[in-house]
């Protein structure tokens, strides 16, 4: 599918003739292009919904993620791993705004006809309070990552370790190269955005936490988690120079961190410019152009030989 | 004469709200659960927004409320005001809802039970059914 201009030093492996595309460089411009990623999935969001109303949205929706999926299979079928990996972002975030909220909203606003959470203004919409319903779906299939001998996700590697399983498992039946990128990618970015919408959720829960101080304690510990888990993937990025991979191990530093952006606001910290499109447009442009300028950068950033090959 | 009694039955349901409101405080629903424990004592700007975000068609749940509201304040219900009033002046539940929807928008300060009571001055004056287009200040204006 689409290729990348790249200038390669063959005996090095690093990219020739660019002093910006290397560690730490590449680790801080994905991760600033994922976290205005994620804000501007809220502001598209939010402007569809804006501009078409409910009832529209919801048909709308379903016309769009299928758009998204025949994306995605040119993902799927492309060699590139620099294109499969973008495929599988982008795809991923607009099938989880478009069909897996839309069902949510769908069921929660117009079918079961469930109110909003009120706590001062509405805290919670319908649509939240069902995905908080299937935290117990996710962690089902955080067992099966977790027990996989074929993940390559660093932290269930990690569970592996510590939980002994290594040596049980036995060695992955899969090599780098039996990987697809695309649908990989496009796992991961849902994936990881329904683990940090329903952390996010049942600390936002007074049933759980409680209100006021009760919830406050929550959500401080939630933070620190957040920022220090955060800032050790951060750190780990830093280190990275293929920006593919960079790209894939952006999007859950970036959501981690994300975290504690919504429990900011929700102190009242900062404003969520992404929340209101309509009322904050040059801001929520300026978000627009810094994301899809940074996107193209990394994009079209020189590649190592190993992004080059096909698998 | 129906002015004059009009007038003691909506003072008489403005003191009830204003006694409500210090029984009413320590009305609580469970953590967790989404709405509110009493819509009638609700600020406007906070059903504008659980209007906006919560169900399709909350405004006709809320106008059931309205009807039960205001019978255990006056003993009068909309079919009884709407009786006289040709082709039941072409109201439905959808103008109906309409009133205190756009009165809450209106004055989000007021609260809801005031909205409620928005409506019942509507009705009560035979007023029909307003177009599309115009909105509850039209109606207290008296513009068809």
């Amino acid at each position: 599918m689409a290729s990348t201009k790249a200038e390669i030093s063959s005996s090095s492996g690093e990219p020739k003739g660019s002093r910006l595309w290397q560690a730490p460089y590449v680790g801080i411009v994905v991760l600033i292009a994922m976290l205005l990623g994620i804000g501007l999935a809220h502001a598209v969001m939010r402007a569809i919904e804006e501009a078409l109303g409910h009832d529209l949205t919801y048909i709308a929706q379903l016309f769009i993620g299928a758009a998204a999926v025949i994306w995605l299979w040119y993902g799927v079928k492309s060699k590139s791993e620099n294109f499969a990996t973008w495929t599988g972002f982008f795809t991923g975030i607009v099938i989880w705004m478009t069909w897996v909220e839309l069902f949510y909203m769908y069921y929660g606003r117009k079918n079961f006809g469930m109110m909003p959470r009120v706590d001062g203004g509405v805290s919670t919409e319908p649509e939240y309070l069902i995905m908080t319903a299937t935290t117990g779906v996710l962690m089902f299939m955080l067992v099966f990552y977790i027990f996989d001998k074929d993940t390559r996700c660093n932290m269930f590697v990690w569970f592996q370790k510590k939980l002994g399983l290594r040596e049980g498992l036995g060695p992955s039946t899969k090599t780098a190269r039996d990987r697809n990128y695309a649908i990989i990618t496009f796992m991961e970015t849902v994936y990881v955005t329904w683990f940090c919408y329903a952390w996010n959720l049942l600390v936002f829960d007074p049933a759980f936490v409680g209100y006021g101080k009760d919830a406050f304690v929550a959500e401080l510990a939630t933070v620190f988690v957040s920022i220090t888990w955060g800032g050790y993937c951060f750190s780990r990025l830093l280190k990275y120079r293929r920006t593919s991979t960079a790209v894939r191990y952006g999007i859950p530093t970036a959501n981690i961190l994300w975290i504690s952006v919504e429990i900011m606001s929700g102190w009242g910290l900062m404003t969520e410019v992404w929340l209101q499109p309509s009322k904050y447009v040059v801001e929520v442009l300026a978000i627009t152009t810094a994301f899809a300028v940074l996107s193209v950068l990394i994009y079209r950033a020189p590649k190592k030989p190993s992004e080059l090959q096909e698998w | 004469m129906v002015n004059r009694i009009v007038s003691v039955i909506i003072m008489g349901m403005l003191a009830g709200i204003a006694g409500a409101e210090n029984t009413t405080s320590r009305v609580k629903i469970h953590p967790g659960m989404g709405g509110v424990s009493d819509i009638g004592n609700t600020d406007c700007s906070l059903f504008n927004e659980m209007h906006y975000n919560g169900p399709t068609g909350m405004e006709h749940h809320v106008l059931t409320w309205v009807q039960g509201y205001v019978f255990a304040k006056t003993g009068a219900n909309i079919d009884t005001l709407l009786e006289p009033l040709p082709d039941g002046g072409g109201w439905d539940f959808d103008s109906l809802s309409r009133v205190f929807v756009d009165y809450c928008k209106a004055n989000p300060d007021a609260k809801v039970s005031a909205a409620a009571i928005s409506l019942w001055s509507v009705l009560e004056s035979g007023q029909s059914a307003p177009s599309a287009q115009l909105g509850v200040t039209d109606l207290m204006q008296g513009r068809p």
